[in-house]
């Protein structure tokens, strides 16, 4: 398989690599973005981290400054889509993604020519439109 | 505070090119910095796959929500 796109979409779980131990996803990240791979997320996710940073600061058992450099870095990395920019994409996205909550990737991934997403969720794949890269297809790429 | 100098002779024909070449360079290199930061505070993060599904769910959730 080889990289074939400019633009890949991050499922939320992907995004939590900038929380966890993962350094497999975070290495796939990295080396995206050096072959200029634009990472692209909706902007929500964002918010959501920052309600919530209480809550991840307890489970991951992070200080407070290394969570607010963790955030920052996600900021500097990834592009963040507002909402108002796939809006009008979501009912057609309703008719792709295995569940509503999904709508979002979907229609991002719709606003943008169909770019491919990242997501390790195999429903995902229960669609042929936008092609839905796991992460270790993303591992096989770069072994080669 | 400890100083380091980089010497490097860029030959002639190539000083045109040699701005964007290190434009690149730098950004590869300050992210490189980032990631192994990023790699030592997770290396010490307790978030497990299962805390990060569910948070990832409830954030879609949320969003899921506010357009019903």
């Amino acid at each position: 398989m080889t990289l074939f796109t400019d633009k890949l979409i991050l499922d939320a779980n992907i995004l939590f690599s900038f929380f966890k131990k993962d350094s497999v996803r975070q290495g796939i990240i990295e080396e995206l973005l050096n072959k200029g791979v634009e990472l692209i997320s909706p902007k929500f996710i964002i918010d959501e981290l920052l309600k919530n940073k209480d809550k991840i600061i307890k489970f991951s058992d992070i200080s407070s400054e290394n969570f607010s450099f963790l955030l920052s870095s996600l900021k500097s990395e990834v592009i963040l889509i507002p909402e108002s920019e796939f809006e009008d994409f979501l009912s057609k996205a309703n008719k792709l993604s295995p569940h509503s909550k999904d709508n979002p990737y979907f229609a991002l991934s719709l606003s943008l020519d169909n770019s491919p997403i990242w997501s390790d969720e195999l429903a995902f794949k229960n669609q042929s439109k936008i092609k839905i890269l796991s992460t270790e297809e993303l591992l096989d790429v770069f072994s080669k | 505070m400890k100083e380091i100098i980089i010497k490097l002779d860029v030959p002639n024909e190539l000083e045109d090119k040699f701005e964007v070449i290190l434009e690149k360079v730098l950004e590869q290199f300050t992210r490189r910095l980032r990631f192994s930061l990023i790699e030592n505070i997770t290396s010490k993060s307790k978030l497990t796959d299962e805390q990060a599904n569910k948070l990832s769910t409830e954030f879609k959730e949320n969003f899921s929500k506010r357009h019903k």
